[in-house]
């Protein structure tokens, strides 16, 4: 029987003709399932991230999320879709001129749900995340760690079941990785929500990790647990990803 | 070869804003989405901004303009005989003209800079790439509220500035003129025709589509931090004013024709 995944990726490749055979990704990820993708910049690994969440179309292959790709998705299957994918960036991408509230209702409000509901949802997300108190702020009045969740609790506010999100320490000093890390301990604890990472260098958060995912030159070029991963790589390589996991550790 | 290459670079220009135009006003057909809570806060916001911002110069101009008209009538009222002279001036100019196409500029002046701003900030902060992965486009919930506020505001604006400067004109007629307000008004509404305020209204709607894509198109080239900023503002300055320049003269030449 054919194993169900959240996210599908069948002979991707990021760029066409013969530089395409030696790049072609073929990999899934299952529902829950925790994925870092390790690269430094310009590595490829914002282009996979964008794949997963469909704002960027592989040069070769198919990428589907939920079953459904992204590319040939119609109208009603990408809404549907969008509904089930949350996202953050590496910088939150809070709106300025709109509340705490105003940002995470959001999504709801532009699909059109009742303002009793986008209460509801807005509201258990904010309380999920410890956002309650700051609900009526705006987003210059936040520190660099609650901005962060503000754009966590806006890519769960649906339950959404996959989210991707892209180097999420950048712009925090050490205690606020260290909060933001138990964050992830908790959605991971969750167990109902796939995860994907994009991480410029390695960090404690891929002890958190089912999978890590090392990409470079716009491809994977090892992927398994953290153990594999490590134990695939020759020394100099080893201290390029890890250099800086001290900082935050 | 260099008028050649000018008139090309114009096409591609106007190409631009009417894909703007295209793009973003087809979003109001696209989905039901658009005439959501948050596309309706989101212009509300853009319009409390761009008219907030200009709403104190709007009224000084729109009050010196009212003054300035009659000053320079009352020159030459003394040397023509006709009792309504003064009245068909102030409509010409305030309603039809002057009116419309001051608006434009101070309009122009407001928006630009805060949509080049605006559009920059979203983009360097990665919430138009949020957006869209959020399924939002950027089209629907960034351009069409401002295009949107910028033509509320616009019509608001050239119905405020032809209150003030038509109200600004009849207290310095009493007092330049000896004019009564009675007798004011009762001319002004006898030379004021339904066609003005359909023109003054046209006016308004074109110069304020013109103002929003131009700002609205300067505002996506923004490429670097402040002087990008700053050189989209001017660029779009000078290109609404020019533009609606051009289109006042084409719009009056077509009411001319049709004896409007």
């Amino acid at each position: 029987m054919k194993r169900e995944f959240s996210v599908e990726f069948s002979q991707v490749s990021l760029s066409s003709g013969r530089e395409a055979r030696s790049g072609v990704m073929t990999f899934g990820l299952g529902y829950g399932e925790f994925i870092v993708f390790l690269g430094r910049e310009e590595s490829g690994k914002e282009v996979l991230l964008e794949l997963c969440v469909g704002v960027t179309a592989p040069a070769q292959g198919t990428v589907k999320v939920f079953g459904v790709d992204w590319v040939i998705a119609n109208p009603t299957e990408e809404v549907q879709l969008r509904q089930r994918v949350g996202v953050v960036f590496s910088k939150p991408g809070l709106l300025h001129d709109m509340t705490v509230f105003e940002n995470v209702a959001l999504l709801p409000r532009y699909y059109l749900f009742t303002e009793d509901r986008v209460d509801e949802l807005v509201m258990r997300s904010l309380s999920a995340f410890g956002l309650r108190d700051h609900r009526s702020k705006f987003p210059e009045e936040l520190s660099g760690y609650h901005s962060r969740l503000v754009a966590l609790a806006r890519a769960r506010v649906l339950g959404q079941e996959l989210i991707v999100i892209d180097d999420p320490f950048t712009g925090l000093d050490e205690d606020e990785a260290v909060q933001l890390m138990s964050v992830f301990e908790s959605l991971r604890m969750d167990g109902k929500v796939t995860i994907i990472v994009g991480l410029g260098t390695a960090s404690p958060l891929l002890d958190l990790a089912d999978r890590v995912a090392l990409v470079h030159g716009g491809r994977i070029i090892e992927m398994g647990t953290l153990d594999e991963v490590y134990e695939s790589l020759d020394e100099e390589s080893a201290k390029v990803y890890v250099k800086d996991a001290s900082h935050i550790a | 070869m260099c008028v050649k290459r000018k008139l090309i670079s114009c096409g591609h220009y106007g190409t631009a804003i009417v894909s703007i135009f295209y793009f973003s006003f087809r979003e109001l057909f696209a989905s039901s989405h658009v005439v959501s809570k948050v596309i309706l806060l989101a212009i509300q916001k853009q319009v409390q901004r761009i008219a907030r911002e200009g709403l104190i110069a709007l009224t000084v101009v729109a009050l010196l303009t009212g003054l300035l008209v009659v000053l320079q009538v009352s020159e030459i009222a003394s040397s023509i005989e006709d009792e309504k002279l003064l009245e068909t001036i102030v409509v010409m100019f305030l309603l039809r003209e002057l009116g419309p196409l001051l608006v434009a500029f101070l309009v122009a002046g407001q928006a630009s800079v805060i949509i080049s701003m605006d559009i920059w900030s979203l983009r360097v902060g990665m919430q138009l790439q949020s957006l869209e992965a959020m399924g939002i486009r950027p089209m629907g919930f960034v351009v069409l509220p401002r295009m949107i506020a910028v033509l509320v505001v616009m019509i608001g604006s050239v119905g405020y500035f032809t209150l003030l400067a038509v109200t600004a004109s009849m207290i310095s007629a009493t007092l330049v003129l000896e004019i009564s307000f009675e007798v004011f008004i009762d001319t002004l509404l006898i030379v004021t025709n339904l066609s003005d305020f359909g023109v003054m209204f046209m006016k308004s709607v074109i110069f304020g589509l013109i103002v929003a894509g131009v700002c609205c198109h300067h505002g996506f080239l923004v490429r670097d931090a402040r002087d990008g900023v700053l050189h989209a503002s001017v660029l779009a300055i000078l290109s609404s004013v020019v533009i609606c320049v051009l289109l006042d003269s084409f719009v009056n030449g077509i009411l001319t024709m049709v004896s409007l």
